[in-house]
């Protein structure tokens, strides 16, 4: 991709796959990844600090013998996630509004 | 490198952290390497990149994590650029970064030898001073012995003050040349690791 991802748009990645379900740590890089080309060393800072705003939870449950860190998306990330979308919307509008003026002109 | 490797090396760069941090990140690396599986190490540590890159971003987020979340205090900022240092020099070393070093190193080197050659000078120089000082005294003793003696005496005290001070100040340059020995070699050594496993 030829776009650079911002932090807050990975941030809201990370709330969007959360909002849909909870994961762990590799699967939830997995998922990210499937959409957006990062580094699998990308992630853990953003859930760090999601998870220092309060905006993630974490919870452990054992897995085949060992155990495995849940991430779990609170009512202030599900708030956050939402006006993260009103942002994105925004943006997408006024970067398209530049982007696509070029063909759509007269 | 095998997984433990791998996690020993993260711990060391980003141990300046608090070791809740630490722990933290060490424990979400550990489970990644395990759901991962034990085949696939190799294909992770390949994807994570070098040790120090990961820890450079931990210790970037950490830093300025650190800036929007709370009041700014001078401690704050000021801790918050010792991160910052310590992520851009555990981060795969740029070449303007390098030659940064490098003027470092050379400007301390500089400096210190210049302090140092500066007090050799003068202690080799007190003696000396003393010595022909005695000379010229006991050369005029047949003339006025007040004067003779007065120049001896000062050539005495010079020449004993010289020797007092030999010994720190010898103390002293060996403390100094090991320290920047010391800086040198962590300086050198981060920069081989890096030559080593760079991204």
């Amino acid at each position: 991709m030829s776009f650079q991802l911002g932090s807050s748009l990975l941030d809201a990645c990370v709330l969007a796959v959360l909002a849909k379900d909870d994961a762990y740590g590799y699967s939830l890089t997995q998922q990210v990844r499937e959409i957006i080309d990062i580094s699998e060393s990308t992630l853990y800072p953003v859930l760090r600090r999601l998870q220092k705003k309060d905006y993630l939870t974490t919870y452990d449950q054992p897995f085949q013998g060992r155990n495995r860190r849940y991430y779990r998306i609170t009512a202030s990330g599900i708030e956050k996630y939402q006006e993260l979308i009103q942002e994105w919307l925004e943006h997408k509008r006024k970067i398209e509004s530049v982007l696509l003026g070029g063909i759509k002109g007269e | 490198m095998n997984k433990e490797e791998y996690l020993k090396k993260l711990r060391s760069k980003i141990k300046k952290l608090p070791n809740e941090e630490v722990n933290e990140a060490i424990d979400y690396y550990h489970q990644y390497f395990d759901e991962a599986g034990e085949e696939n190490t190799q294909a992770v540590i390949a994807s994570l990149g070098s040790p120090a890159f990961v820890a450079s971003q931990i210790l970037a987020d950490y830093a300025t994590k650190d800036l929007d979340t709370h009041k700014n205090t001078t401690k704050k900022n000021f801790s918050a650029i010792w991160f910052i240092i310590l992520a851009t020099i555990a981060s795969p070393i740029a070449l303007p970064l390098a030659l940064f070093l490098i003027c470092l190193a050379v400007t301390l080197i500089l400096v210190c030898g210049v302090i140092i050659l500066t007090f050799f000078i003068f202690i080799i120089g007190l003696p000396i001073c003393g010595l022909f000082s005695i000379i010229s005294g006991a050369a005029v003793i047949m003339q006025d012995w007040h004067t003779s003696v007065f120049f001896i005496g000062i050539g005495i005290i010079a020449v004993g003050v010289g020797l007092l001070l030999y010994s720190p100040f010898v103390q002293f340059s060996k403390k100094v040349s090991s320290t920047i020995v010391k800086l040198l070699k962590k300086l050198l050594d981060a920069f081989s690791i890096k030559r080593k496993e760079g991204v």
